[in-house]
């Protein structure tokens, strides 16, 4: 099964994303902010990665970048969240190594099309 | 999802108390950063949750919110209390949007709104560099464009070789629009560094696409919107004839030169079969698509003798090395008796048959995969007035053997039909192609039926070199380049006219590592292999049988004349024969011819190597085997043999005949 890592400050985007994602037969983790997520990303092994950008204690942005210094997670695609006209934000998402992005807000079909796209299941 | 909004709700209101908080310590230290950022985060939070959950009236409010508040921070302005109240307010007036009219800013509300709008249209005005992003409210779904007939599309996709550090790979791209129509995807590797030189880290390929879609252009582009800053990507519609009916890329139909996609060595991935295609690499074929089908040859070749062929040669020199190894181990594992060590051993030895069976996978392609340039080249070149017969698709060949000759071997394949095409009664012309394996090589054939003074015309090329204005020269120049390759090669090519109405063209190729069934043979300390596909039968040869056919070299079986040659006296093998020989008959089109042997060890299924530089003018030899205690056995090249030792074999059946 497909494993998704979500990072989200939200507890409701996190919760409805988790609801999607696993209607969809996708297994699901979340965490409230870059730092908690990097621990989890570790034990869970996460096949995506989905961030939001703007979240306390470690930033989207710093996530990403810190994914992608371990080997593990140097190749695995990386969604970040972002809102429309935050083109400076995706860019510097970019620069960090995510693979895409995922303009909010979005419905449940635009987020499974976007996840396929990156896991190819 | 009811449960979902009410989450929502309940992280709203604690938001909105968050935003009242903060926005009460701004006002207290205005110049901390912290506090700006600690707002402008939740703002951002409340604007994408409240639009996830389709509150969108409450989104462009926050939004509106959140670009004053913006502005105000960028331009270094102090955000006063007047203006702190606002905000206040207006988080009042979101929070009870939320309890009352949560799809609607309710009316009571309005002189808020109507304040926050307007100090929200002055702060643009101040900002006119930075223009705002429209406020216009999104339908949510994709207006779809209309769809239109099917058309091709040529795509050029060159990945930046930091592309795979995205997290982005080729693959999915290709799976995305294989969804969209029929793809054809073709590699160009020509960019791949030497081995050593090589990082895997980095992308060196890239590709050129053919997409037959009904799909838009700007659909198309969204393929590529997440690698479209990592990537060169041209892409252009194919003014072309297309056959509404059919859906596949434009591979099967006739293509000039001029065409920048050509058929040759391609990976031919379905829509549903995307995936996987580069196991695939073995299946990418190297193309310059800015050359003309002449500089691709080029282009390929190298790629080839740089890649494919020198990696695939040495790892078939390793595998060797390993089933040596792998042979001393089981023999010093026997020795000591130790079960571990024999345990082992077995492991290894699975493990060494494995990987030479991925070896021979790797290395190999069945030659049908090529069958669509040989139409291709015929349709084109024979103007469609040449029948083709294509058989023996599924005969393997040496890939890297193969890559070296292909474009010369399409290039006399069209020479052929062009030749043909300008002949009369091109009714009658046909060119059937035939495959097969035989001991160590694979042999392709070419046969065409024409009138006898086109085949006259074919044989005289045995003889004398046409000039450029006589029909056959196209042809002969193509088989000489032809010829020229496989000679680096050590393959062979051979062309007679067969009878009045046939000519043949026999190319062979050697096989790098192939498998076959053979059977062993032993003469002095010497091991031999003969492929069991052309024996016939084993008979013995005592001193009595050789008196009664006055040693003639011929054996009297069944009341036939079988002549036959000693591979003792063939390849000088010291010491004395048994008293009883072996003889093996084997079969060369109608005759029987036998080979002396000591004994018959055994069949085999056996890895044969390429017999390479050091040996390739040993002739009757074509490859050898390693044998399990590290040995080798030399495979026989039966036919060579046999046309080297014709006139004695003839003669000897001739003074058999006439003797009786």
């Amino acid at each position: 099964m497909t494993k998704i890592l979500i990072a989200d400050d939200s507890p409701s985007i996190r919760m409805m994303l988790g609801s999607v994602l696993n209607e969809n037969g996708y297994q699901v983790q979340d965490a409230e902010n870059g730092r908690v997520a990097l621990e989890k990303a570790s034990d869970f092994g996460p096949d995506l990665v989905i961030t939001d950008l703007n979240m306390p204690e470690m930033n989207g942005i710093t996530l990403v970048q810190n994914l992608r210094r371990n080997s593990r997670f140097k190749f695995t695609p990386i969604l970040v969240l972002t809102t429309e006209g935050q083109e400076e934000k995706r860019q510097s998402g970019r620069a960090a190594g995510a693979t895409g992005w995922l303009v909010k807000p979005f419905n449940p079909e635009k987020l499974i099309a976007v996840v396929k796209k990156l896991t190819n299941r | 999802m009811d449960k979902q909004i009410q989450a929502f709700f309940e992280e709203a209101f604690e938001l909105l108390h968050e935003l009242e908080q903060l926005l009460l310590d701004l006002e207290n230290f205005p110049d901390n950063p912290e506090i700006a950022a600690g707002i402008l985060r939740i703002l951002h939070t409340l604007k994408g949750t409240s639009a996830m959950f389709a509150f969108n009236e409450i989104s462009d409010f926050v939004h509106k919110i959140e670009a004053i508040f913006i502005h105000f921070r960028d331009a270094r302005k102090t955000i006063d209390k007047s203006l702190i109240d606002v905000f206040i307010a207006a988080a009042d007036t979101i929070r009870r949007t939320l309890h009352e009219e949560p799809h609607r800013l309710a009316d009571q509300n309005q002189v808020i709104v109507d304040k926050i709008n307007q100090t929200f249209e002055s702060s643009l005005q101040q900002k006119e560099h930075q223009a705002p992003e429209k406020l216009v409210k999104k339908s949510g779904t994709k207006k779809k464009t209309e769809k239109k007939n099917k058309k091709i599309w040529l795509i050029e996709f060159t990945p930046v070789p930091e592309f795979f550090s995205s997290g982005n790979t080729p693959d999915r791209v290709f799976a995305e629009l294989g969804d969209l129509g029929a793809l054809k995807v073709e590699c160009d590797v020509s960019r791949i560094p030497d081995f050593h030189q090589l990082n895997p880290e980095k992308c060196y390929l890239s590709w050129q696409l053919t997409l037959v879609t009904d799909a838009p252009l700007n659909e198309i582009k969204d393929v590529f919107i997440f690698v479209e800053d990592l990537a060169k990507i041209d892409i252009k519609e194919k003014i072309a004839d297309f056959k509404e009916s059919s859906d596949q890329p434009p591979d099967i139909q006739p293509q000039t030169k001029t065409d920048k996609i050509d058929e040759k060595n391609r990976v031919e991935p379905q829509p549903s079969d995307v995936k996987g295609k580069l196991d695939k690499l073995s299946g990418v074929l190297p193309q310059d698509t800015k050359s003309n089908a002449q500089d691709f040859s080029i282009s390929e070749e190298n790629a080839e003798t740089g890649f494919l062929q020198a990696n695939t040669e040495k790892m078939i020199a390793l595998l060797g090395d390993l089933v040596t190894v792998q042979s001393k181990l089981n023999q010093k594992a026997s020795i000591h008796g130790d079960p571990e060590m024999i345990s082992i051993a077995n492991e290894l030895e699975n493990i060494t048959d494995e990987l030479r069976d991925c070896a021979i996978h790797l290395s190999m392609f069945p030659i049908g995969t090529v069958f669509n340039d040989l139409r291709n080249a015929v349709l084109n070149a024979g103007k469609g007035r040449v029948t083709l017969e294509l058989q023996g698709a599924s005969t393997e060949i040496d890939r890297s053997a193969f890559m070296i000759v292909k474009t010369d071997y399409v290039a006399m394949f069209a020479a052929l039909a062009a030749f043909s095409s300008d002949r009369k009664n091109t009714s009658q012309n046909k060119i059937s192609f035939f495959a097969c394996h035989q001991v160590g090589k694979a042999l392709l054939e070419i046969k065409y039926r024409s009138d006898p003074d086109s085949i006259g015309l074919l044989d005289s090329l045995n003889n004398s070199n046409p000039e450029p204005d006589e029909p056959a020269f196209s042809l002969f120049e193509s088989i000489k380049a032809l010829e020229s390759k496989l000679l680096v090669l050590h393959g062979s090519l051979a062309f007679e006219k067969q009878n009045e109405e046939n000519f043949l063209i026999r190319v062979g190729i050697p096989l790098n590592l192939a498998i076959i069934e053979s059977l062993m043979v032993q003469v002095g300390k010497g091991f031999f292999l003969l492929p069991l596909a052309d024996i016939e039968e084993c008979i013995e040869l005592s001193e009595e049988d050789q008196n009664k056919s006055y040693r003639k070299n011929v054996a009297i079986v069944r009341g036939q004349f079988v002549p036959y040659l000693h591979i003792r006296e063939k390849f000088s093998v010291s010491g004395n024969a048994p008293p009883v020989q072996q003889i093996v008959i084997m079969k060369l089109e109608q005759q029987r011819i036998g080979l002396v042997v000591d004994q018959v060890v055994g069949e085999y299924q056996t890895a044969i190597k390429n017999w390479g530089n050091f040996c390739k003018d040993v002739n009757g030899i074509s490859g050898a085997a390693i044998l399990g205690d590290g040995g080798i056995a030399l495979l026989i090249d039966f036919r060579a043999l046999i046309d080297e030792e014709k006139e004695l074999l003839e003669n000897a059946l001739k003074e058999i005949s006439h003797g009786i």
